[in-house]
């Protein structure tokens, strides 16, 4: 597999876990043990949420799932090489299924991603920044 | 697409096409893009989403077909030239709420 297909199944398999599909990857096939992520709020006046290791990324990502259905669309993947790393820059907007027949735009962004090539032949993300430029007012519980 | 025409042209077209396309409002997604490359010369037909809104209110500002052209300049770099519709009007939709906007 080339350095660039395996990047873009890597940002697939992000996708897939992300949005809980059934057989989705775990994260430890998404991210490095030792990953950073850092979420920039559409809020610039925000500072970011930063969290460090794998296990700790998935626990905040379980922890903050929303309950109804997601879809993960990413696009215009540009990527930058060095040897066995890789600079990823891509567009990404989150489809959020409301119901059975409500399908709206959830939020969308940016993710700037530093990718490395591991021993068992996987691309991971050893960091990744979303720049969120809009997310939706969580729907109220009635 | 030419047969012959290497992978990573078609590669170097696209990522240099998606570097061009940054908005000052709202960020844009191509999808389904067909690169067609013709020396210097390429063409990109792709859908173009294009999202906007406030930053709490996300939004599908556009959903249409265009086609980009680019040229590759004397250092060998791709440069995007220009965007014209690519359309056929019954793929192409603008949600009303933001026509009425």
């Amino acid at each position: 597999m080339s350095d660039r297909a395996g990047i873009l199944a890597l940002l697939a398999r992000y996708a897939r876990r992300a949005d809980r599909l059934p057989a989705a990857p775990p994260w430890s096939d998404c991210f490095t043990e030792r990953a950073v992520l850092t979420s920039f709020s559409p809020r610039r006046d925000r500072p970011p949420a930063v969290l460090t290791g794998c296990t700790v990324i998935a626990e905040a990502f379980a922890a903050t799932a929303p309950s109804h259905m997601t879809t993960h669309v990413v696009a215009n993947v540009v990527i930058e090489y060095d040897p066995d790393e890789a600079e990823v820059r891509s567009t990404f907007v989150r489809f959020d299924h409301l119901n059975e027949t409500t399908v709206v735009v959830g939020s969308f962004g940016e993710y700037l991603d530093r990718a490395v090539l591991c021993n068992d032949g996987l691309w991971r993300l050893s960091e990744r920044e979303i720049h969120l430029v809009s997310r939706r007012r969580p729907t109220p519980v009635a | 697409m030419d047969d012959r025409t290497p992978a990573g042209d078609l590669v170097a077209v696209q990522e240099a096409l998606y570097r061009a396309v940054a908005h000052e409002h709202g960020l844009e997604l191509l999808l389904n893009s067909v690169v067609d490359v013709d020396g210097d010369h390429a063409t990109v037909s792709s859908v173009s989403v294009l999202l906007g809104g406030d930053m709490r209110d996300p939004k599908i500002v556009s959903c249409q077909r265009v086609l980009d052209s680019l040229h590759r300049d004397d250092h060998g770099r791709w440069r995007m030239e220009a965007r014209v519709p690519d359309d056929n009007p019954r793929e192409t939709a603008v949600s009303d709420e933001v026509r009425r906007e």
